[in-house]
């Protein structure tokens, strides 16, 4: 038994980024196919990608496998995403443990979105009219990988605890919406930050008391099969306007292998 | 890409160097340059060019101006905010620093120095430069830029970028006193020349695994240094079970714990990255998933955070904040394990979980597999610390301190309520420059290294530099000591590591306790500077490496994909680790990236290692492609030609340099004709194996290795020339040859470094024969007229420094003039080498017991001045008391140079050099370059001596018993190619792997008419018959050593005793006795010589007189008994003095010895 989700073929995206091309021996040309540029990203769109790591792709997140998102969470200033997904409470699922912690009906998962620069989508399609093969390459601005988090457990320990809780380390509410007590401690705390060494604390911490401080905010979850999902997958696929660029080699493979070099001081 | 280029266009601005110049020439060594280029032979023309750009001490200079050029600017930027507690708005910024220059300065303007650096060795000063920082500040309201702020001096490494001699020719070298020749790369500290030793030190950041079989651990270390902090973090075993420790941690963190609070929180995920899908590894780390989930109940990252948080042993500084248990875990984990990668972001600690899951990994394989574990003797596991790199931690310590002074003065002021005047910060500033010119004076003379922040205590990391010959010199700055203690009893730090090969000399290093520990860098080596990871990083990416962020943890450890680490830490993934490092090489070989990082790849790890760190050893390597060297004939004609330097071929990708990690994974032939398919790489010329010191010994391919070795140690002692600027020196003690030669076998070494040019010995004719019998143990017999020429004399200076102190009642010490003989008018005979000044006159003889300054102390130097006033008339003369400095030795010397100046606190200081000419006597030390020592055993007259048919007799003659146990044919040969270069009017080579070959030499031999071996028929001296056998007979060059009769000698009849046990001093120093040891009383008391005993023990010692009195038993006085009150039973006898003292100390401890005394007879 391997534990692990079979590799998917990423191959071809990896030799795109050759660069130098030093002896080669045999490598034809096997097929040509011509490469649009999508610069949604540009404008009013943030696109994040969401891995979930723990998620058979066999299973995914969709209504017409019979899963319906009740709700989504954002951390914006945090870069912090949270979802609910509904457990199926009829297979492979403890009632008394659920009871324990509270009556569970769904898990959250959650992840950080981390800044991820040279990320593109890449959508294959065969062009309607001539019948070939197109990619349309989107830049993505963001990344995250999507884990199960156990807010659960966590609340359980502190209601059990009760009084020992320590400082200001009140929990957000794992469950939708935000307790009205939650607001206090976050703004004692946030005098406390303004007063004094605020210096003092390491980044982690500093970051770490942000999050705490900072309010979830709901967001809308589309379906996959919702219109706006299909509209926006239409998008990524490029309209008739990106179609007629496809995108050209320009610059010599020195030039290229030059900008490649000198692109990450700017990066830093 | 900055860093990258940077260094490359440092190579080219570097001086042009006559020295090097020479070996450019059309004309060469009897070369031309149209004669044909053999590729095979003429590539070791790399190697000076190498030089050319490098030269011997390149890696002190690169590491020090990388430290003023660049590193001081991050120190600058790192703390860069002075900010009051007081009053808020306050800020101190510093924007530049700069050493040596103000900011208006044009780029060729002359580095502002005090004074020229032999200037400042006369004199006993620092040299130095000023530290100019850019500063913007608040004045009130108001904000001020204040440009070239003076916050201290620097001491200036000679021939660094921030000294006037960089660049310089040879005449103005001269002009400024200086020896063209001297390499540089020390430091002037108070007038001694100062080096920081290189310190060798297991590689910081990177996971080593080791166990321990016995006591069956496995453990992985990571040493994490960063700016701010040092720390050490393990993975170990423990029954078997893995876990985390950490020295701020108070007890061991299961594995599994520590994952979880790094946020990597499912069991699967964390035994994807541990194991991957290997069922051996799973099976071994199964077993730490249960801990923590039956005994600790763990199952989210903040309940693990928690855990951690508890047992944090918390120090808290004066003024941090107090954090709640759950922000002390994410402390821990985000700043103190593994301190030197940062979690910026509090919430997402994965890339710490990252690391330490990988530190895990090497734990679970090396509890697989033993042999997975790490040498750490491994030179590729080395880092060599360099002076720039010392000097920056010790600034930035001093930088800080500096600043929190500054800051508390800042905040005094701002306190007091009523300030007159506006406040500006800078006024006080000054007060505190001196806190880092001092400090950094304070630590290079001393030698203690203390950094505040690491809680570090270094002494003896400065040396000062051996001038005794320049071979001692220069075999000092490419010295390396190892961190390890000298005392403990190991043998794999010491032994010779394979992995040495071309990086440390196999030959250079201390017989006896530092052994192995102290080593020397080879002729053609690097030590890199630390460069930026960020470019390289990208550069990574951009060659198609997955980021290991987005990387899903199930297809790390999938097979054929390789992780990607750089400097030690994990950035990404890729599948084709072939194609990455041929693309990566690429880059680096067309000069895209800085050629001194490296890239290899652990197929062991499954993992790519890129480098880019400062302090690894790395040599350059000629390019091999599919089988052909990449360096051609047409390159090597344009390197002759001068068209081409060593960094052109290193940017047309024909030369790379290499570390200790990536030579270990190419294959690499050693001559051209064994070049293969597979070959990566071909060396430039084996001989570079060797170091500057070991360069030095012709033919020693040929000798068995400890002699190589020996005569490193003793090359060192050799007396010979030690500089240009030799005679204007004036060192505490200078040996000099009175008549230096190069030797007649030369090695391609001796050229390189210039030996020939500032020789220590001479060309000696040798017969290796018997002769009168005190020539057993080594000893040789030398010749007499030889003497008379000039063989092996050498010349003695020693300094005396006499300061002029001024005192605070304005008196002074001066110096007086010479006293008369009354009745004729002439000095007396004390004062008989004295000037009118009171001073030696230069080239007068002193014998033992004259006067060479005639210093006067006043008598009231310690009255206050308001009773002494200077102007009263007996003020004075009168009021000096003499306090003349005498020679004191058992030869006479002369005096060679008297120098008055005022050192750095405005005292006068004078210093008299004296000089002795020595001839070889008996007892003098003598050496060859093949370890074969011996000492002078008879002088003999030349007329006694056996002759050739030419009449020739020997310098030397050498006992044959010297050859067979010690094995040294090459100095055989070297007499051999001695004699035929001499035949033949040429100079020979013995250079190691190569030189004239013997074969040729025997036939020079044979066509002047000689023996083919070397051999030939002498006469005697002495009856004029012809000698029995044929005597091996040539020149080899003698070194004469610093080990002279006429400094050890030493007897004593009567002399001084010390004035607690009244037993005579020890040391020839002190005029002390002859002891007769424990082993010597033993034999004595053995052969029953007791009267012998009782006088070499009491009576020649310390024979004391004492009353006893036999009734109380204690000791009386004056025959009386001052116990008992009584003389009548007192008697007197001699003890030792110490028994009595040893009587009186145990008398005040309430210890009464009472003697009881009877009769014998």
């Amino acid at each position: 038994m391997s534990l692990f989700v079979p590799e998917e073929e990423e191959v071809s995206q990896n030799s795109n980024e050759d660069g130098p091309r030093i002896v080669k021996p045999e490598d034809p040309i096997v097929e040509e196919i011509p490469l649009y540029l999508n610069h949604m990203t540009d404008s009013e769109h943030d696109i994040c990608l969401f891995q979930y790591i723990s998620q058979l792709s066999s299973k995914p997140l969709t209504n017409n496998k019979g899963i319906q998102i009740p709700a989504c969470r954002v951390k914006p200033e945090s870069q912090m995403v949270e979802i609910d997904v509904p457990l199926d409470t009829a297979r492979f699922f403890d009632k008394q443990k659920s009871d324990e912690w509270s009556t569970m009906t769904s898990e959250t998962y959650g992840g950080n979105l981390l800044d991820s620069r040279g990320t593109y989508i890449m959508g294959i399609q065969s062009n309607p009219i001539t019948g070939k093969r197109e990619i349309v390459l989107t830049p993505i601005n963001k990344t995250a990988q999507i884990r199960p988090v156990f807010h659960h457990i966590d609340t359980h320990n502190e209601v059990s605890k009760d009084g020992e809780v320590i400082g200001t380390t009140v929990q957000e509410a794992p469950k939708k919406a935000p307790a009205k007590n939650n607001v206090q401690v976050v703004q004692m705390t946030a005098k406390n930050i303004g007063s004094e060494n605020e210096i003092r604390y390491s980044e982690a911490i500093q970051s770490f008391k942000k999050f705490q401080s900072e309010d979830f905010v709901e967001s809308t979850w589309f379906d996959e099969s919702d219109e706006n999902s299909t509209k926006l997958k239409e998008k990524l696929y490029g309209d008739e306007e990106l179609k007629s660029k496809v995108l050209e080699v320009t610059e010599s493979e020195k030039d290229y292998i030059n900008k490649l070099l000198n692109d990450k001081l700017v990066l830093r | 890409m900055g860093s990258a280029s940077k260094s490359g266009r440092d190579h080219k601005h570097s001086e042009p160097d006559e020295a090097f110049n020479e070996l450019l020439k059309p004309v060469y060594k009897g070369k031309e340059l149209t004669d044909k280029i053999d590729t095979v032979e003429d590539k070791w023309n790399l190697l000076p060019a190498f030089l050319k750009v490098k030269g011997l001490v390149k890696q002190h200079l690169d590491s020090f101006n990388y430290f003023v050029d660049r590193d001081l600017k991050k120190i600058i930027q790192a703390n860069q905010l002075i900010l009051s507690d007081i009053v808020p708005d306050f800020y101190l910024k510093y924007t530049d620093i700069r050493v040596g220059h103000k900011s208006n300065a044009s780029p060729d303007a002359p580095i502002e120095v005090l004074l020229p650096p032999h200037e400042c060795r006369l004199r006993d000063i620092t040299y130095s430069a000023p530290i100019y920082v850019d500063v913007e500040y608040t004045r009130g309201k108001k904000i001020i830029m204040h440009r070239d702020l003076e916050i201290g001096r620097m001491p200036i490494m000679l021939r660094s970028n921030k000294c006037i001699l960089n660049g310089k020719s040879e005449e103005v070298m001269a002009s400024l006193n200086e020896c063209p020749l001297d390499p540089g790369g020390y430091f002037i500290v108070n007038g001694t020349e100062k080096v920081i030793l290189v310190q060798e030190q297991l590689s910081k950041n990177r996971i080593i695994v080791e166990s321990d079989e016995k006591k069956n651990i496995v453990q992985a270390s990571v040493t994490s240094s960063t700016h701010e902090r040092k720390s050490k973090t393990y993975v170990v075993t423990k029954n078997g079970k893995i876990y985390l420790k950490h020295n701020s941690i108070s007890e061991e963190v299961p594995i599994v714990i520590a994952l979880k609070a790094a946020g990597i929180i499912s069991d699967l995920e964390i035994l994807q990255l541990i194991c991957g899908s290997n069922q051996k590894y799973q099976d071994i780390f199964a077993i730490n998933f249960e801990e923590p989930l039956v005994k600790h109940n763990i199952h989210t990252q903040k309940e693990a955070l928690l855990f951690i948080g508890e047992r944090v042993k918390t120090i808290r500084r004066f003024g941090a904040p107090k954090l709640s248990k759950l922000e002390e875990g994410i402390e821990a984990v985000a700043n103190t394990v593994v301190a030197h990668i940062t979690c910026e972001d509090g919430n997402d600690l994965k890339e710490k979980g990252l690391y330490l899951a990988i530190m895990a990994r090497r734990v679970v394989m090396a509890i697989e597999n033993p042999k997975m574990v790490d040498d750490i003797d491994y030179v590729g596991n080395k880092r060599l610390e360099l002076a720039g790199q010392l000097m920056s931690l010790l600034f930035e310590d001093l930088f800080k301190k500096f600043n929190s002074e500054f800051k508390m003065n800042i905040d005094k002021t701002l306190k007091k309520p009523n300030r007159a005047n506006e406040f500006d910060a800078l006024l006080t500033i000054n007060v505190y420059s001196s806190h880092i010119s001092h400090g950094l004076e304070r630590a290079i003379s001393t030698g203690n290294w203390s950094l505040k922040r690491f809680k570090m205590e270094r002494a003896g990391v400065t040396h000062v530099l051996s001038r005794l010959s320049y071979i001692s010199a220069l075999g000092m700055m490419t010295r390396i000591s190892s961190q390890f203690e000298k005392s403990r009893k190991v043998s794999g730090p010491r032994a010779l590591q394979p992995s040495q090969f071309g990086m440390l000399c196999t030959a250079d290093t201390p017989e006896g306790e530092a052994c192995g520990l102290v080593k020397n860098l080879a002729l053609m080596t690097h030590i890199t500077t630390d460069d930026e990871e960020a470019p390289i990083r990208q550069i990574c990416y951009n060659l198609g490496v997955e980021d290991i962020r987005f990387v899903d943890f199930s297809s790390i450890h999938v097979a054929k994909s390789y992780t990607v680490h750089l400097n030690g830490t994990i950035i990404g993934l890729t599948k084709f680790p072939g194609n990455f490092m041929k693309l990566f090489r690429f880059l680096r070989r067309s000069g895209k990236i800085s050629p001194f990082i490296s890239v290899f790849a652990n197929s062991y790890q499954s993992a790519i290692h890129i480098a880019t760190d400062g302090g690894r050893i790395c040599r350059p390597l000629i390019i091999v492609e599919n089988g052909i060297s990449r360096v051609k004939e047409e390159h090597l004609r344009k390197l002759k030609l001068g068209e081409w330097g060593f960094d052109d071929f290193l940017k047309n990708g024909l030369v790379e340099y290499m570390d200790v990690n990536e030579e270990n994974d190419s294959y690499i032939a050693l001559y051209e004709p064994n070049i293969e398919k597979t070959t990566t790489h071909l060396e430039i010329e084996p001989f570079t194996v060797l170091g500057a010191v070991a360069g030095l010994i012709p033919y020693p391919h040929h000798n068995q290795s400890p002699r190589n070795t020996y005569q490193c140690a003793m090359g060192k002692q050799a007396i010979g020339a030690i500089a240009y600027n030799q005679f204007k020196r004036i060192d505490t003690l200078l040996y000099l040859m009175c008549y230096p030669q190069q030797p007649m076998v030369k090695t391609k070494t001796i050229e390189l470094i210039d030996y020939d040019k500032l020789p220590a010995g001479q060309n000696a004719t040798v017969a290796v024969m018997s002769y009168s019998g005190y020539d057993i143990e080594d000893a040789l017999v030398l010749n007499k007229s030889s003497l008379d020429r000039g063989f092996g004399r050498c010349q003695v200076l020693k300094k005396h420094t006499e300061v002029l102190k001024k005192y605070p009642n304005h008196t002074k010490d001066i110096v007086s003039g010479m006293k008369v003989d009354a009745e004729t008018g002439e000095p007396i005979w004390q004062h008989e080498s004295l000037g009118p000044d009171g001073l030696g006159e230069v080239g007068l003889k002193v014998d033992s017991g004259q006067v060479y300054i005639n210093k006067c102390i006043p008598v009231n130097a310690g009255d206050s001045m308001l009773g002494n006033n200077p102007n009263m008339p007996n003020y004075g003369m009168g009021n000096h008391r003499e306090t003349p400095v005498y020679y004191r030795a058992p030869e006479p010397s002369y005096i060679d140079q008297v120098m008055m100046s005022t050192s750095s606190n405005d005292q006068s200081l004078i210093k008299v050099l004296l000089r002795q000419t020595r001839r070889p006597e008996l007892g003098d030390k003598f050496s060859s370059r093949h370890g074969q020592k011996g000492v002078c055993g008879i002088i003999v007259n030349q007329e006694d001596l056996p002759f050739n048919d030419n009449g020739i007799s020997p310098d030397i003659i050498m006992n044959p018993h010297g050859f067979p146990s010690r094995m040294t044919v090459g100095k055989m040969i070297e007499l051999i190619s001695g004699k035929a270069g001499v035949l033949n009017g040429s100079l020979e080579y013995g250079t190691c792997f190569g030189g004239s070959k013997l074969e040729d030499m025997s036939k020079i031999l044979v066509d002047k008419g000689f023996n083919y071996s070397g051999k030939d028929m002498l006469y005697s001296g002495i009856t004029g018959e012809c000698l029995q056998a044929y005597i091996f007979f040539g020149p080899i060059y003698y070194q004469k050593l610093k080990h002279m009769v006429l400094d050890k000698m030493h007897a004593r009849a009567r002399g001084p005793r010390a004035v607690l046990t009244r037993q005579p001093t020890e040391g020839r120093s002190r005029d002390g006795g002859l002891r007769l040891g424990e082993m010597e009383r033993d034999c004595v008391i053995a052969y029953g010589a007791s009267q012998l005993l009782l006088e070499r023990l009491m009576l020649s010692s310390d024979a004391f007189d004492v009353d006893v009195c036999n009734q109380c038993g204690l000791m009386g006085f004056h025959g009386w008994c001052n116990n008992c009150k009584t003389s009548e039973k007192v008697i007197g006898m001699k003890i030792p003095y110490a028994a009595k003292l040893l009587f009186q100390e145990l008398i005040s401890m309430n210890i009464a010895p009472k003697l009881r005394l009877g009769d014998v007879f």
